[in-house]
């Protein structure tokens, strides 16, 4: 039978998916993390960055960056992270901290690129397909593919692009990343009444956006 | 019965809000009996299941951050970067 080895001697390496080996992973949760991080340890800082840097890398990409602007946006974040150490108390987690840096760079160089939708007209477009009684007028279309096909996932990504910066992230933090409600709410410093009306207004929009390219 | 309008609305936001066993009964049943509400659950499902594929994946570009050989030389230049103080975020040097 296969025994699969414990690669405690291997260096440290990447894995394709979403998994990294992290040499010291306890380290993340202890409580001297944030005295260690202001005074640049060189262990806890290697720690941090191996740790997040793929997911950061991966949510910059998910909230709708190029892959040159996530890896800057992933440099300034950890920089940030490292500056404003003296208010990070652990608190709140680690993670946490960290994406609430990335998603506030995110924002700002969305705003830079002039990608920031603001006018937001989905309510209306959502109410518009039901009638007086709540009953659908107008029903969900078919789709003509499944969901997973490559051309599908262009699309997606097409329709994500017209979404506001805060809504895209707290879409991809709960689907791609998996976080709670509860840290989303943290990171994006909303409430969880405003989280719920963020992922209806984004998960509506992005499945009228698909509908219609179904239709053309 | 729950109309189509509030079966609609849960199903995209469920994961994120409290809701009542109540709420949650109500709309399996109409989901067994409404077909269109069925079909709209399932494509905000496979959205989802969709998006979690699009981003999970790595880029194939191999000149994207991602890309391994990219993603350990990145690493080390932050790590550079970090163990660097720089004179404005040193208090001592002021």
């Amino acid at each position: 039978m296969f025994v699969q080895e414990t690669h405690s001697r291997e260096p440290p390496y990447v894995l394709q998916q979403v998994t990294t080996a992290v040499s010291n992973p306890a380290l993340l949760d202890s409580s001297d993390l944030a005295e260690r991080i202001r005074a640049r340890d060189s262990e806890a800082l290697r720690v941090v960055v191996e740790t997040y840097l793929p997911q950061i890398l991966r949510a910059a990409r998910g909230g709708g960056l190029k892959p040159h602007e996530a890896e800057d946006v992933a440099q300034n974040t950890f920089a940030t992270f490292v500056e404003s150490a003296e208010r990070f108390e652990g608190r709140s987690h680690v993670r946490t901290w960290i994406f609430g840096i990335l998603y506030r760079k995110i924002s700002e160089t969305r705003r830079k690129l002039g990608k920031d939708r603001q006018v937001d007209d989905i309510d209306e477009v959502f109410e518009s397909r039901f009638d007086e009684n709540g009953t659908w007028s107008q029903p969900p279309r078919t789709a003509d593919a499944a969901l997973e096909a490559k051309q599908t996932r262009q699309e997606i990504a097409d329709c994500l692009e017209a979404a506001p910066s805060k809504q895209r992230m707290a879409f991809v933090l709960r689907e791609v990343e998996g976080l709670s409600s509860e840290e989303i709410c943290k990171i994006l410093e909303v409430s969880s009444t405003n989280l719920g009306v963020m992922l209806f207004r984004l998960r509506n929009r992005v499945r009228e956006c698909l509908e219609a390219k179904w239709a053309a | 019965m729950l109309s189509c309008k509030d079966t609609a609305h849960t199903v995209s936001t469920e994961d994120v809000t409290p809701v009542s066993w109540r709420q949650r009964l109500a709309v399996r049943l109409h989901l067994m009996m409404c077909r269109h509400c069925r079909r709209y659950a399932e494509q905000i499902e496979a959205l989802g299941e969709a998006t979690r594929a699009t981003f999970r994946h790595p880029p194939e570009d191999p000149s994207s951050p991602e890309a391994p050989e990219n993603l350990a030389q990145l690493q080390s230049d932050i790590l550079e970067r970090l163990s660097q103080p720089s004179a404005q975020d040193d208090p001592e040097s002021s």
